[in-house]
């Protein structure tokens, strides 16, 4: 039901719940049995701002996978409920051609919020709608505790902001009915993704009562008539596109042909390789270079456009046991202005090399990663857009290289996933929908 | 609230275009003053800056006292009305510090941490535990941040000194020693958050205080454990009592003149006014019941509806820190819809927690500081807060959880407008239920009533005439 649509009164407000297309008999969704939630948005004459979009409903640690409770179990910290989703993607509904695509999620996830949101943050919001909290300890307490019943009843309720280019960094509010209404896909992580555990016995987790909530702006009825009747036109989004690598010896020269004309940031992280999919580590975890059982620096980098140095016309090096301000300054510019980050939930406390996970005091185990002092959140970044207006550098045609020096003296393999954040327009017209990058 | 059309001169921003202008700063004793009620006269010179404030100071029957933990002094003030000399009423803000509970939250753990305790002697604020607190009490748990340890080992915390009161000794020596507190005028009528008002031009304005009676614990003060509820006959100190206010004239007579020429065309402020329906929920029948359901009509024929805030009492009990200022969650699902013109503003009524959270992140555009535990304590059981760590004498446990559960609903669209109600009456579908399991960890929470506070916020205007009378309507 809505709001009356009666000249004079009510007014464009119109809340919206939407169940899965896709949901099963039994309402539940696991990677073992239903791994993909698809929710469609109609093709028709309302306006979504993006923004209020939340994926709403419950879960749960599924029935007698975790007998011996949770103790030695966790999810990832930052991360909450959104470790499930793998990989999502906005298509259009009517002809389903991709707009953004986004593979490795929860990594862009960790790359973003711990940097543009403070602990604050993760204690009171993102605790109650995301599940996140920036604390192991809580984690246990007031997540996993409560999602393990064995009884498989209750569950945990979240409602989780979508952190996509489309919904976060997008000013425009998206008109349905040109670019044939919206097609919202997630793709099921795992569960040896998403917890870590050193007990024998392996949890596995379940959704249920899934819904994406929001809300719609109903136009008055000339607008509505002109929006049936727009023709061409086009709609300016911020996306994301993924990128895969893997590190494993000291010097490293990575090229990317992104074919991409504004490109704003290029941001990356790492973990061992060696967690993935192994439920006795968190895969989601940004970490350092990683050999054995401490961390290793980047030492040195290098961004080129062309074989060019850009945008610093310099290596970038970085003294061994510092806080790598230098780095850490560059990541910050690639995800905002600079001047307008003024939390932070990421920073010497967390991240210092001396004290942080990875150091002599607290090595990489399966068990120091569940500790209390393990808030480790390291990423990196290029900006290509310092002045903050989102004007980016045009790489179509030329590609992008990142030279990494690191500290690492063995084949160690670390994984790397690279996100670069660009400008893309949304052409619609008669014959459909066209990304242009 | 839409003042896009005032002049500049009376909004609260940069103006476009500056006039050098003067401040007089005055402080003003209350023209009559009882403990149940205190009335102003606002200063008529030039134009009421937003900072006004009322000071005062309060004073406790008992030793250890605090107020309360979420709303401080506001507390004491239990209605506050703008009125003008011809008996005009522009806001009368009945239930004013109940409707704190609802917007403290908003002000940031920072400002509610630090700044707040040394304005209105507040302490609402929650942190992680420290490395070197003891471990049996903290592990996993948050704390309130604004405490003061009892003893070695962590185990018994207290609000921090600076906003506790002197003891009723020394509050009876000279001098006192009782701090002064003050409370923005713009809190009590929001619509100063960004207008200024021109009362050199206007017909004499009045402020009237009333003063909430120390009837019972909670209601202003709390204390520790162990220390007896003492009433306070005279809470409010009177030789301390002042309306502070700035007054902005201009030294270019243009800038006052264009106000007045408006005003000879009846210069209109539109603005945000609240009504406040108090609903009584009754014990669920049977007690055993897993769900509760209530429908009643919260009127508001015609008006523009803005949003609607919600907080419950639990079966009219005091919180030991909240006092009576607090909003009972510790349900499953609690949740509210309306049916405005004849539609439900939600498609389902059977909305989870995290989604009432999620309604309340759009009211301020947005997040409340509210840690999850003390959100939706939902199957918390004794695992609200440290199980061991006693605050200001009482065990946490899960005295905690849940019990910030304030709800709200947005009911402006994308372009601001506010919603035009019919002629039929808001209806309310209130509905709380209970799951099994968390049934098995908290028995019967149903069997509490509740008293409901429902606060309504709709447009409405007063104009300002060419002779400076005042002349309010409930519509715009």
């Amino acid at each position: 039901m809505s709001v009356s649509q009666i000249p004079d009164i009510g007014n464009g407000l119109q809340n919206f719940r939407i169940a899965p297309s896709n949901n099963p008999a039994n309402n539940t969704f696991s990677h073992q049995s239903n791994p993909v939630l698809s929710f469609e948005l109609p093709s028709s004459n309302v306006i979504l701002n993006l923004k209020t979009l939340r994926v709403v409903g419950k879960m749960r640690i599924r029935y007698n996978t975790a007998p011996l409770g949770v103790a030695n179990t966790r999810i990832d910290q930052y991360l909450g409920v959104n470790s499930v989703f793998q990989n999502v993607s906005w298509s259009s509904k009517n002809s389903r051609a991709v707009i953004e695509r986004i593979t490795n999620y929860p990594q862009l996830i960790n790359t973003l919020l711990p940097a543009l949101k403070d602990s604050s943050a993760f204690r009171n919001e993102f605790g109650v709608e995301m599940l996140s909290s920036q604390s192991n300890n809580f984690t246990e307490k007031f997540i996993l505790e409560k999602m393990f019943q064995n009884s498989g009843v209750d569950g945990l309720d979240f409602s989780t902001p979508i952190f996509t280019g489309m919904t976060m960094a997008s000013g425009d509010k998206i008109p349905l009915m040109p670019i044939g209404g919206l097609l919202y896909t997630c793709e099921l992580a795992p569960s040896s993704a998403v917890f870590n555990t050193t007990d024998a016995q392996q949890p596995e987790y379940e959704l249920f009562d899934i819904a994406l909530v929001g809300s719609y702006y109903v136009p008055e009825m000339a607008e509505r008539e002109a929006i049936v009747s727009m023709g061409s036109g086009e709609v300016e989004i911020n996306t994301f596109t993924p990128l895969y690598s893997t590190v494993q010896s000291t010097n490293q020269t990575q090229t990317y042909s992104l074919g991409l004309s504004d490109v704003i940031s290029v941001l990356w992280s790492f973990v061992p390789a060696s967690f993935i999919n192994n439920y006795q580590f968190n895969q989601n975890q940004h970490m350092r270079i990683t050999q054995g059982t401490s961390s290793n620096q980047l030492v040195k980098i290098n961004a080129l456009r062309n074989g060019v140095q850009l945008p610093f016309n310099y290596d970038l090096t970085v003294e061994p046991e510092t806080l790598e301000a230098e780095l850490h300054k560059y990541y910050l510019m690639a995800l905002k202005k600079i001047q307008n980050i003024t939390h932070s939930a990421v920073d010497a406390t967390t991240n210092d090399i001396r004290f942080a996970y990875g150091s002599s005091g607290l090595p990489i185990t399966a068990i120091n990663q569940r500790s209390e002092l393990n808030k480790l959140n390291v990423a990196y970044g290029v900006p290509y857009d310092v002045l903050g207006d989102l004007a980016g550098v045009n790489f179509s045609g030329s590609p992008l290289t990142i030279e990494l020096q690191s500290t690492l003296s063995d084949g160690t393999s670390n994984a790397q996933f690279v996100f670069v954040l660009h400008k893309a327009k949304v052409a619609y017209g008669s014959e459909g929908i066209r990304v242009l990058n | 609230m839409s003042n896009t059309d005032l002049p500049d001169a009376l909004k609260f921003q940069n103006v476009s275009n500056p006039s050098s202008s003067k401040q007089y700063s005055l402080k003003t004793q209350p023209v009559s003053f009882s403990q149940s009620k205190a009335r102003f006269e606002i200063p008529r010179q030039g134009i009421l800056s937003s900072n006004a404030m009322l000071q005062f100071s309060g004073r406790t029957g008992m030793d250890n006292a605090t107020y309360t933990m979420l709303v401080g002094c506001l507390a004491q003030v239990e209605r506050a009305t703008l009125s003008t000399a011809s008996g005009k009423v522009i806001m009368d803000n009945r239930h004013f510090s109940e409707k704190q509970v609802c917007e403290v939250p908003f002000r940031g753990n920072t400002y509610n941490t630090f700044k707040a305790p040394y304005l209105n002697m507040s302490y609402y604020g929650f942190a992680p535990p420290l490395e070197n607190e003891d471990a049996t009490d903290t592990v996993g748990t948050i704390r309130p941040s604004s405490i003061q340890y009892l003893n070695a080992t962590g185990s018994s915390i207290a609000p921090q000194k600076s906003v506790i009161f002197p003891t009723t000794g020394q509050q009876l020596l000279t001098p006192n020693n009782i701090p002064s507190v003050q409370i923005q005028l713009a809190q009590m009528f929001p619509f100063l958050y960004n207008t200024q008002l021109p009362v050199g031009s206007m017909e004499q304005l009045f402020l009237d205080i009333y003063w909430r009676p120390d009837s019972a614990v909670g209601r202003l003060f709390v204390t520790r454990s162990g220390t007896a509820y003492a009433s306070q006959s005279f809470p409010v100190n009177q030789v301390d009592t002042f309306l502070h206010t700035d007054h902005i004239t201009y030294d270019d007579p243009s800038v006052m003149e264009e106000i007045e020429n408006r005003m000879a065309s009846n210069l209109q402020f539109v603005y945000t006014d609240c009504i406040n329906q108090l609903v009584n929920t009754p014990v669920a029948s049977p007690v055993t019941a897993s769900i509760a359901t209530l429908q009643a009509d919260l009127g508001c024929v015609n008006y523009k509806l803005t949003g609607v805030k919600n907080i419950a009492l639990e079966a009219f009990a005091h919180h030991p820190a909240f006092g009576f200022y607090y909003s009972y969650g510790e349900y499953t699902n609690r949740n509210i819809n309306l049916v405005i013109n004849d539609s439900q503003m939600y498609p389902n009524n059977n909305q989870t927690q995290a989604e009432n959270y999620t309604r309340l992140t759009k009211i301020y555009d947005m997040p409340a500081q509210i840690p999850k535990p003390l959100y939706s304590g939902g199957r918390a059981g004794t695992d609200g807060f440290p199980t061991t760590q006693l605050f200001n004498g009482f065990a946490q446990l899960d005295f905690w959880g849940g019990d910030l559960n304030i709800q709200a609903i947005e009911l402006k669209d994308e372009q601001g407008k506010a919603l035009q109600n019919g002629l039929a009456p808001i209806r309310l579908i209130y509905e709380r239920n209970v799951s099994a399991s968390y049934q098995a960890v908290v028995p019967q929470p149903l069997n509490k009533a509740e008293l409901q506070y429902y606060f309504i916020e709709y447009l409405r205007s007063f104009a300002v005439s060419g002779n400076g009378n005042v002349m309010v309507s409930e519509f715009i």
